[in-house]
Formats: C-alpha cells, sequence, structure tokens
C-alpha cells in the first residue's frame, strides 16, 4: 500500500498493466517481448490522446514476426472475420520488420467491407507505413477494394509512376484520383477522403490534393486486400513494399493525418525499423 | 522475377490449402493464361500432401496481367 501510494512500485505495475487495449492484443497475439510491448502500448496511449482510436476501424501494427501474429487486429483482437482478423495468401514473409508481400501472389484479407462501414458522412482513410523505397514497374496497389464500378484503394506505384489514394464511388457521379509524381515507395502514406477534398500525404507531407467531381454513390462490397487490390475477389496489382503498419478508418484530418505520423513514425522508431 | 508454373489440376488441388500451416496457396493466372505460384510459397511449404511435386515445378518468368482500375 505504502509502496504503491508513493510510486515505488509503480512503474513496474504500469508496465506490466499497461492499456486494456494493449493488454488485450498482448494477449491475443502472443507478445511477450518487453521492447514490442513498450511500443504498442504507446502506440495506443498516443492514438487516444490524439483522438484517433476512435475512428480506426482495423489497425495492423505487423508485429511479433510470425504470420500468426500478424493477423491480428490491433483494434479488436478477435480471431474472428467481424474483428478483421486478417488471413494471408501467397508468398509473404514476416519478420520483425513487418509482413513484406513478394509482388506476384501475396496479400493479406482484411474481411473489412467498405460498403455498410464507410458512407458519405464518415468518408474514410487508408495508410500503409512502407518500408521498401524502390519501385517496381507494374502497377502496384498498397491496399484496396474494387467491385467494378466503385474502387476505394491506395496506389503506390503505376506503370508510370504515379502515386494516389482513390476513392472512386460509381465512377462518374463520384470520382477521384489523386497523382503525386514521386519515385520514393517508402515512409507512412496516408490517404484520406475528407467530404469534397481528397488527399494524399507521404511522411507528414501532403503529396496532392483534389477535389470531387460529383457526389453519391456507395463504397464497394468487396473485402480490402492488403499488398493488393481486391478485384472483384481476385488480387490485382500486387506490391513488394515491406509493411510496418497499416491502419483503415474513418476520414482524418489534416491534423490527425500528422499526429497519425507522429504516432506511427515513433512506434517504427522503438522497434528500430523506422525509415 | 521467377514464379513457378502450375497446370489446372495442381491449381485446384491447392486452392484452399496453406503451404505454412497459416498461409494460403494463391495459384494466380498470368497475362499468357498460365497458372503459377510464387517462389516463396514454395519455398515456405511445409504441407505434407504436396511436398512429393511442388518443388518440381517449372521456373517461368513473372508475366503479370495489368489492369488500369481508375482513370
Amino acid at each position: 500500500m505504502i509502496l504503491s501510494t508513493h510510486g515505488i512500485i509503480g512503474s513496474s505495475v504500469t508496465v506490466a498493466s499497461g492499456d486494456a487495449d494493449a493488454l488485450a492484443f498482448f494477449t491475443a497475439a502472443g507478445i511477450t517481448d518487453t521492447t514490442q510491448k513498450s511500443a504498442i502500448n504507446t502506440l495506443v496511449t498516443d492514438l487516444k490522446t490524439a483522438n484517433i482510436w476512435s475512428k480506426m476501424k482495423a489497425l495492423y501494427p505487423f508485429v511479433g514476426g510470425t504470420a500468426a501474429q500478424h493477423r491480428f487486429n490491433l483494434k479488436d483482437p478477435r480471431t474472428i472475420d467481424a474483428a478483421f482478423y486478417l488471413e494471408f495468401f501467397g508468398g509473404g514473409t514476416h519478420s520483425a520488420n513487418g509482413y513484406q508481400p513478394n509482388g506476384t501472389t501475396a496479400y493479406a484479407d482484411t474481411k473489412l467491407k467498405p460498403f455498410g462501414v464507410f458512407n458519405n458522412t464518415t468518408y474514410a482513410h487508408m495508410s500503409y507505413y512502407s518500408r521498401t523505397s524502390s519501385g517496381f514497374n507494374n502497377l502496384e496497389y498498397g491496399m484496396g477494394s474494387n467491385d467494378g464500378v466503385n474502387n476505394l484503394s491506395f496506389v503506390f506505384r503505376r506503370a508510370n509512376n504515379l502515386q494516389a489514394f482513390v476513392a472512386d464511388f460509381s465512377n462518374a457521379t463520384y470520382r477521384m484520383s489523386l497523382n503525386s509524381t514521386s519515385t520514393n515507395g517508402s515512409g507512412l502514406f496516408v490517404g484520406t477522403q475528407q467530404g469534397t477534398d481528397i488527399k494524399l500525404f507521404k511522411q507528414n507531407t501532403l503529396q496532392v490534393s483534389n477535389t470531387v467531381l460529383g457526389t453519391g454513390g456507395v463504397p464497394p462490397n468487396y473485402n480490402v486486400f492488403i499488398g493488393a487490390l481486391n478485384s472483384l475477389n481476385v488480387g490485382d496489382g500486387y506490391t513488394d513494399k515491406e509493411s510496418a503498419f497499416a491502419s483503415i478508418g474513418d476520414s482524418l484530418t489534416d491534423a490527425e493525418a500528422a499526429n497519425l505520423y507522429t504516432a506511427v513514425q515513433a512506434y517504427n522508431t522503438t522497434l528500430n525499423r523506422q525509415v | 522475377m521467377k514464379v513457378r508454373k502450375i497446370t489446372t489440376e495442381q491449381k485446384d488441388l491447392l486452392i484452399g490449402q496453406t503451404f505454412d500451416g497459416v498461409q494460403y496457396f494463391n495459384p494466380t493466372q498470368d497475362a499468357n493464361g498460365n497458372w503459377f505460384i510464387s517462389n516463396e510459397e514454395v519455398n515456405g511449404c511445409t504441407h505434407e500432401g504436396v511436398v512429393e511435386w511442388i518443388h518440381t515445378l517449372e521456373e517461368i518468368d513473372h508475366n503479370p496481367i495489368i489492369n488500369e482500375a481508375f482513370n
């Protein structure tokens, strides 16, 4: 009692307990390393302090180093599809640095269908922390869902070296694509839709923004893939960018996108895998 | 980049199976109509049922289908 009151054992209690959401994740994903636990705990508290946590639907910290551990959604670490528990397909590589799709067959199925999760008032964001700077000659999606009419996706690279965040609902009535001529594929990419504006940030710098050409339409009703675009339940545009974090959630403001960068960069710096 | 060519029958055998107990094979079709899996799936394969033939698959150049899904 006295020791606790005076904080003498306070620090050990804090490390052993931590944030309840972080604790649930440790238990589910089998995270035992103290550095990894500290990094996750700080990430969760930083996101909560910045009021970003509540906007997240899926947070994949890719920590632990194995495919089994990388499946867990930090926001809801249950092992069911409704918790957006990842299912890996193809030849991805899992390590202490995160999840690296192979650019030919690998992706992670999030089970998250944008239709029914996002709409024209909440909108959406996607983020992907890429540790791979080198180019790739094909169309390369970081993540996305496409039902043939509606498209919510993040594009690292097309054949002409353009980068984009796409929220294209019902083609001509709600078409958005943003292009940046950057050829560097590394850093935290954040694509966010803010009402009639769509923006793409990389490493806390606005790459490009644009406004909608129309309104209406609905988000696609196919699971978002990470590492490729889910085009009518078939992987398309596979990437080889190693991911050390990915998120899907409601729209972020410019300030929230900046705070997400700060939190994620600190998280990966603690794990010694920052770019 | 090289990948491993598989037949349609082999594709059907691999769908729904994991190669390491966690990650699923993802047979994919290329621009020439060939089915293939990646070297990472082959090299990481621990599945007892497919190891007899999976390491003998022919290597071919990766020739992906490229779709421009938006303007």
